[in-house]
């Protein structure tokens, strides 16, 4: 908006409704005053920063809605460059994809598994069995989880 | 003159991102599904493309009924994806097996593939070197069970030949012992050679607190410019400024193998070296120690000076304050420190018995603001003492993990 400039006319915002735009704003508000994010800090994806998926209490909150709602703003994130917006629900929908399995993640979007059989045949043969280290992944983080609530109960 | 229409002339065509964009919105979801890339092509095939090239891409695929999702722009569903593998190794995988789409996005994104865990499936790790092409990488090694000694160093030899691309290093060997597994990790890493050297690396985390091997290790050739986080714990590091005078953040966790003023010159010196520092945590360890080193009472150490450090964390998990975390801070000199954190490790319900003598030697900075004092360091004359500074804005007063209390002092 900076490059706008001061003018009566109209900013169009096709892309964004006004439920979402209230969303958006409401977010802004909160914000208001904080340091933007670096320059490098950028969606690139050779980024040299690494990236964690922990959110803040207040965000969480208001980024607690109805799927629509959610890539609703996170396209309008997207659209007005609002990077912190982006992160936020990019984070949300990284959350709700991790720990799950394809067919969970098919079930939570939607999604048909258009993989013929001779090509899901040929995934499963890759060189990593898919579901025999599913298994013995979570078997790893589960102990990793009963030894960090032992330290903490400690 | 050889003419533009010439094959050996002719040039690829090269778009905007924003001229691809907009096309894509305009076919993607209109064109019927092609098949111009083969799918599950092997990793061999794509290792020389680009990193992450989204031009390569097919269209999304189907989508049972309408989903909010498939309006994603392909950047951004791609950011999910290595937002969510940051804490979950296993999600280029899994959303991998989700579509057609989805694999082929997956396959070609390299970043997605950066995050190596070693400690098991070989081979899944193997991939995923190859699939991340040129991407740097984050090596992680964390062990809970004991590893033989030619496991740990088969998983090295893994990533070894990559180690011009470690972005970060992570080796935590915890819960139990089994000798000499720092050598089984680190032995290649401390030969001296151009291919030893790590010109990305940043970020560097070596725990594994029950070794006993006396050993020094001397890192990387000692040549890593980029670094500038380093975690410690259980391994005597050689010093070299050009390994560690960058660093901006470090939390040390004091070998054990020296105490009493051997202990605290040795960190005195590794922290001259590593003056740019502007975030320090220091714990030592409890160790017992066969030979006593000679009296503090005469040992007058030269100040430390560190004028960006910003963040000091000063842990304790002994019963009381070890003389040496006493003697060592009582000799920092850090004029823009802000944060000062006093931890309890064990969370102790009785003040630590040396808690005064510890602010009869240690001087609080006049620019800190925010002041932290859990459990053991968590004492009534402290907080009188510490009110009665008029400089801080924060002070915060911990008890046990539920109860903090905090006190606004302006």
């Amino acid at each position: 908006m900076k490059n706008v400039g001061e003018s009566d006319q109209p900013i169009p915002l096709p892309n964004v409704s006004s439920s979402v735009l209230k969303k958006v704003l409401e977010y802004c508000e909160h914000h208001r005053g904080e340091p933007l994010p670096a320059p490098d800090a950028d969606t690139s994806q050779d980024d040299t920063r690494k990236r964690t998926t922990d959110i803040s209490e207040w965000d969480q909150k208001f980024i607690t809605v109805d799927q629509e709602m959610l890539f609703e703003i996170i396209l309008a994130a997207n659209y007005l460059d609002i990077k912190s917006l982006l992160d936020v629900g990019c984070k949300t929908v990284a959350n709700m994809i991790k720990g799950k399995t394809p067919e969970e993640i098919r079930k939570l979007f939607n999604i048909v598994n258009d993989f013929t059989p001779e090509e899901e045949v040929r995934l499963l043969a890759l060189p990593h069995s898919y579901h025999q280290l599913i298994l013995s992944f979570w078997h790893h983080q589960a102990q990793i989880k009963k030894e960090n609530e032992w330290a903490e109960d400690r | 003159m050889p003419t533009t229409l010439r094959r050996r002339n002719r040039q690829e065509l090269t778009l905007r991102k924003s001229f691809v964009e907009a096309m894509r919105d305009k076919l993607a979801f209109h064109r019927p599904h092609t098949r111009s890339i083969s799918l599950l092509r092997p990793a061999a095939d794509t290792r020389n493309a680009p990193s992450c090239d989204l031009h390569y891409i097919t269209p999304p695929t189907f989508y049972s009924t309408p989903h909010s999702i498939r309006n994603l722009p392909v950047e951004v569903l791609l950011y999910v994806f290595i937002l969510g593998s940051e804490e979950d190794p296993l999600l280029p995988l899994t959303v991998s097996h989700v579509c057609r789409f989805w694999h082929v996005l997956a396959v070609h994104a390299a970043p997605l593939w950066r995050r190596i865990v070693l400690g098991s499936h070989y081979t899944v790790w193997q991939e995923s070197i190859c699939r991340a092409r040129a991407c740097t990488l984050d090596i992680e090694f964390t062990s809970h069970e004991p590893l033989a000694f030619y496991e740990v160093q088969r998983y090295m030899h893994l990533v070894m030949p990559h180690i011009r691309r470690w972005r970060s290093l992570r080796i935590v060997f915890t819960n139990y012992y089994q000798p000499f597994l720092w050598n089984a990790a680190l032995s290649e890493c401390c030969t001296r050679s151009n291919h030893t050297q790590v010109p990305e690396l940043e970020e560097l985390c070596l725990v594994y607190r029950h070794n006993d091997d006396t050993k020094e290790f001397c890192l990387f050739s000692g040549r890593a410019p980029r670094l500038r986080r380093l975690v410690v714990d259980g391994i005597r590091l050689t010093w070299l400024p050009s390994l560690f005078q960058n660093l901006t953040h470090l939390d040390y966790t004091h070998h054990g193998l020296t105490n009493g003023c051997y202990a605290i010159q040795e960190i005195s010196n590794l922290l001259r070296v590593s003056s740019r520092l502007k975030q320090l945590g220091i714990l030592f360890p409890y160790k017992q120690h066969r030979a006593r080193p000679p009296s503090l009472e005469d040992y007058c150490p030269s100040a430390l000076y560190l004028p960006m450090l910003e963040q000091l964390h000063l842990r304790v998990e002994t019963k009381s304050i070890p003389i040496e975390l006493l003697v060592l801070a009582s000799l920092l000199n850090t004029p823009g420190l802000v944060e000062l954190k006093m931890i309890d490790v064990g969370c102790q319900r009785q003040p630590f018995p040396n808690v005064n003598k510890f602010w009869k030697q240690y001087s609080i900075s006049p620019s800190v603001r925010v002041l932290y004092l859990q459990d053991g360091w968590n004492e009534k004359k402290t907080v009188v003492y510490v009110t009665g500074l008029g400089t801080l804005e924060w002070l915060v007063l911990g008890h046990g993990r539920s109860e903090t209390v905090r006190w606004f002092c302006k």
